[in-house]
């Protein structure tokens, strides 16, 4: 089975594109219809980072003269494996049992 | 802790435990401030909208959503934990239940968290004030020890007498310190413009008398404390932040203060003012001539001293006194003054203690409306859920099991009234600040802050528990039986629910009659304080205050020369009258001095307001004189010495005699002249209220500013029309005169009387919205209960109509119902009433705390939207159909 559950999955596979902010990872999730509040997202993101599959940093600029901080994070080579090793999963189950609409009698 | 975050964040974030705080709650911050101000194409409305509610409200959303992460994350490190402590289960399974019934009946949800939002936002908003002007510590080493020290004469206090306050400091033996302090303001120059800075001169052991030493650099000390020593000043951390944008080189560099340069030797900590809201400390000497023995009835210095350790308030007062009483033996011309002191933090707010702390009573009466209200609705709803209750209780729940589940849902409600409160708050205490007198001491700095939210928590833990418990009780007490058998009936409430559902909303109407007439007798009050004749007309006139740097303006001669050409340039203004200055305006404040009378023995109640004034002061502010003549330009320095006194002094000091030719000498002089001549009275001028409208007219001498030089003075300038259009010309006339002179305060005269009733104005305007919301919320509850007793006697009403009552039978019914107890709340409530507006008497003018006419006017009204909110549930009574009803 796989290590990471499937919103892991879907936030692994946005960073695998590049460093981006969780800013903009969330909002990329509720495009695709998964919304998550702030704290469920960041402890979502921590439980990435504590297993080692993403590295998170605060980021500072100015923003019409206040500071504002945001959170960066890259994916790290576990979780590229991660990510890499549950694709597989999922297709060989697809592979396996067939698509939605097409399961094998 | 997080940095990058406002307060607010702040403070929540100090309550989670570090994972939760890091993981989820700092991140989640900082996103919604990027994306707040992100928002670049929103209009700014919407911006600032969205920065003062909606960032607040999902703030909040987000701590609430971590602390519930927090306790599960508690919850699974008991479960993993070695001593093998399992969470209660139970205890979230209810929170659970309770949060989805709450989801599934929003209108009751909504109404519930509504009212108590009221409630508990209001009350917050009180205590913020409260808590600001009255609680705060004053930010020195243990202020309760160090006391503020007064002169007293005939029973009131005053300020020190230099001479005495050396007498004081040198014998004491209560105290470990005395410091001298003189409250002022200074002009800044050499910035963009000239601004007057509040500045304060202090003995040099004030600032170890407070235990507070400088950041940066030194404090004051007594090499500085002499006419010939070093110019320094030290200056207070705003200042620094603002002047000097924080620079560590602001130590050294020279300020010009009154047209002299002063060099800054130090920087107080961050927080650090005394006095409230002071800017600089200068060295504070007192030269020999305020030392001489003549000086000792001239009042005017400030002191505070630091108690000696396990002495109380009471023996330094004694050992003051004994000290007055030397004086007094060795100078008999000064006889009749006392001593007496109180801690500083009473002395800065003692007079709105009183107020304040009605206030926060008015407001807990609304938060006990409230919690009455919810209350009956949780009550009613439990009503709904008996048989639901009941099959729980015949499933094996016992009592305390059904209790706490129904408290757990009281609590759930709390906490959401509670975080609603809270924003209200918040928004509350911004708009309160918009009609807090100018006079308030310590509120410059209200917002809600820990202690706030740790009292709105614990007043909403407790209303929730408050509302909660006798619903449980009573919802848990019925066995299932009896429930089906109502069920049948289609009757659900017994007669002892019916029973506390009147009695709460008795109490409701109580509480909301006893605010309704503390409202009215707060309005009764302010509108006669309205009416009254101040003794001048401030329409039409501004006022404009100015105070001389002694560098530039060293002799009285130049101050009159000033004063003169200053004058005489606001007379020539297009479209104004008269013109005309005075040391201190009407409505400001004392300054009193005792005088003799030649010819006739010392008295000791000879204590006058001494005013110095120019010609066109009386016509500026249309004050008549009454006998005799006015100044004029005759009146100056080296003439004969002459007077203009009030009517009140006029029938104190020469009653049934004519004043005019009579001679006085004041005892009080400027520092500019010698010892103070005897004046001829050439003038009797009607009486003006100088302390406050509501005051008796004290006597006042005025005398000519050419014969009683001051370097402040407040100028009147009466226009033809709007005074408006005259203040940028005034400005223009202050630069042409002097370009370095920074104006003190620019105002319409109007501005005096309004300013010195804003304390009852705020007062009124507080107590009419408690009671207000009190009215409502005691209408809503009321509607509330007839309407849900319509419902449960439904079935009888139909079965009444059928077997013959016509529909005023049931309308009387039902108002019998509902106005019995409106009756006996309103008894309750004048019953309370006569007993709690005792507390208001000292606070009314010419209105008697028991005041019949203003009793029956709220009786009335509320008997008035009682019968309303009776009628509406009448009227549905009264359209029951009894044929639907059988049919049912």
């Amino acid at each position: 089975m796989p290590a990471i559950t499937h919103l892991q999955f879907l936030a692994l596979g946005m960073l695998r594109g590049g460093p981006r902010l969780g800013r903009d990872v969330r909002r990329e999730l509720a495009r695709h219809g998964v919304r998550r509040s702030g704290p469920a997202f960041y402890q979502m993101m921590a439980r990435l980072e504590e297993a080692g599959f993403a590295s998170g940093e605060y980021e500072q600029k100015i923003v019409a003269g206040q500071i504002i901080k945001e959170r960066r994070y890259t994916i790290l080579p576990a979780g590229a494996s991660a990510w890499t090793a549950t694709r597989e999963f999922y297709l060989g189950a697809i592979a396996a049992f067939g698509e939605p609409g097409r399961a094998r009698a | 802790m997080p940095d990058g975050l406002p307060p607010l964040a702040r403070r929540l974030a100090r309550c989670l435990p570090a994972r939760t705080r890091e993981q989820c709650f700092v991140p989640t911050c900082h996103d919604l401030f990027a994306s707040h101000l992100l928002e670049g194409a929103r209009p700014t409305w919407w911006r600032r909208l969205s920065a003062r509610l909606m960032l607040p409200a999902r703030l909040l959303a987000a701590y609430a959503e971590c602390l519930g992460i927090a306790a599960n994350d508690v919850r699974r490190s008991r479960r993993a934990g070695p001593s093998g402590r399992r969470g209660d289960p139970m205890l979230f399974q209810d929170v659970r239940f309770a949060g989805r019934l709450l989801r599934k009946h929003p209108a009751f949800t909504a109404v519930a968290v509504v009212v108590l939002a009221l409630g508990v936002g209001a009350t917050s908003a009180m205590f913020t004030i409260v808590h600001a002007v009255m609680l705060r510590p004053l930010p020195f080493r243990d202020p309760g020890h160090v006391l503020e020290l007064y002169e007293t004469v005939e029973g009131s206090l005053t300020t020190l007498s230099p001479p005495n306050l050396l007498d004081w400091k040198a014998q004491n033996v209560t105290f470990s310190g005395i410091a001298a302090y003189d409250e002022g303001t200074v002009t800044l120059t050499g910035g963009f413009e000239p601004e007057r800075v509040s500045a304060t001169r202090v003995d040099p052991e004030l600032f170890d008398l407070l235990g507070v030493a400088p950041v940066r650099g030194r404090a004051v000390t007594a090499d500085d404390a002499n006419p010939g020593g070093p110019s320094v000043v030290v200056i207070g951390h705003g200042f620094w932040q603002r002047r000097f944008g924080a620079d560590e080189s602001a130590l050294g560099r020279t300020l010009t203060l009154d047209g002299r340069s002063v060099e800054v030797v130090g920087i107080m900590p961050r927080g650090f003012t005394f006095p409230e809201d002071n800017n600089l400390w200068l060295p504070l000497w007192f030269t020999g001539d305020e030392l001489r023995p003549g000086q000792r009835g001239a009042h005017y210095a400030r002191a505070i001293g630091r108690l000696k350790p396990g002495l109380t308030v009471q023996q330094a007062i004694d050992d003051l006194n004994r000290i007055e009483a030397r004086i007094a033996e060795q100078h008999p011309s000064v006889e009749g003054y006392g001593a007496w002191a109180r801690p500083v933090l009473q002395a800065m707010v003692g007079r709105v203690q009183r107020p304040l702390l009605m206030l926060l009573g008015a407001v807990g009466f609304v938060l006990l409306i409230a919690c009455a209200n919810v209350s009956n609705l949780l009550l009613a709803r439990a009503s709904a859920r008996r048989a639901e209750i009941a099959m729980r209780s015949a499933l094996g729940a016992g009592r305390g099991r059904i209790v706490r589940q129904l408290l757990v849902e009281s609590l759930l409600l709390a906490c959401a009234g509670g975080i609603a409160g809270l924003l209200l708050a918040a928004w509350g205490v911004r708009t309160l600040q918009a009609i807090l007198p100018g006079d308030l001491p310590r509120a410059g700095a209200l917002g809600v802050n820990t202690t706030v939210l740790v009292f709105t928590l614990a007043v909403s833990m407790t209303a929730g528990i408050v509302f909660g418990l006798v619903p449980a009780f009573h919802a848990s007490s019925g066995d299932l039986a009896s429930v089906l058998k109502d069920a049948r009936r289609g009757s659900g409430s017994g007669a002892g629910r019916l029973a506390f559902q009147r009695s709460m909303v008795a109490v409701q109407v109580a509480l909301a009659l006893i605010l309704l007439a503390g409202a009215g007798l707060a309005l009764r009050s302010f509108d006669r304080l309205t009416r009254i004749d101040p003794g001048f007309d401030p329409s039409n006139a501004m006022a404009v205050r100015l105070s001389l740097p002694e560098a530039r303006y060293p002799d009285a001669a130049s101050v009159v020369r000033f004063y003169e050409h200053f004058v005489g340039a606001l007379r020539e203004l297009p479209g104004v009258e008269a013109a005309g200055a005075v040391t201190r305006s009407p409505l400001s404040g004392s300054f009193a001095g005792s005088f003799t009378i030649p010819g006739r023995p010392d008295a000791d109640d000879r204590v006058a307001q001494v005013r110095a004034a120019t010609p066109g002061y009386f016509d500026a502010l249309r004050i008549p004189v009454r006998r005799g003549r006015t100044f004029e330009a005759r009146d100056r320095a080296g003439a004969a010495p002459v007077a203009i006194i009030s009517e009140s002094a006029a029938r104190r000091f020469w009653p049934g005699r004519d004043p005019l030719g009579e001679r006085l000498r004041i005892h009080v002089s400027t520092g500019f002249a010698g010892p103070e001549p005897v004046r001829t009275i050439v003038g009797v001028a009607g009486d003006v209220k100088l302390r406050s409208l509501d005051a008796a007219a004290t006597p006042v001498f005025y005398v000519p500013h050419s014969q009683y030089v001051s370097d402040s003075m407040t100028a009147f300038v009466r226009a033809v029309g709007d005074p408006g259009p005259l203040a940028p010309m005034i400005r223009g006339r202050v630069a042409n005169l002097d370009p370095e002179l920074a104006i003190s305060s620019l105002r319409p005269a109007a501005d005096l009387v309004s300013s010195s009733i804003a304390q009852p104005r705020f007062r009124m305007l507080l107590l009419g919205l408690f009671a207000a919301i009190a009215l409502a919320l005691a209408a809503v509850g009321l509607y509330g209960v007839m309407a849900f007793a319509v419902a449960q006697r439904r079935h009888e009403i139909g079965v009444r109509l059928a077997l013959g009552a016509d529909r005023p039978d049931v309308l009387r019914l039902v108002f019998r119902q509902g106005l019995v107890p409106v009756a006996a709340g309103v008894a309750m409530g004048l019953a309370g009433t006569a007993v709690l507006t005792r507390a208001m008497s000292g606070l009314l003018y010419e209105v008697r705390a028991f005041d019949p006419v203003t009793y029956a006017a709220v009786a009335g009204l509320l008997a008035a939207v009682s019968a309303l909110a009776c009628y509406l549930p009448a009227r549905r009574a009264m359209r029951v159909d009894p044929v639907e009803v059988f049919r049912a």
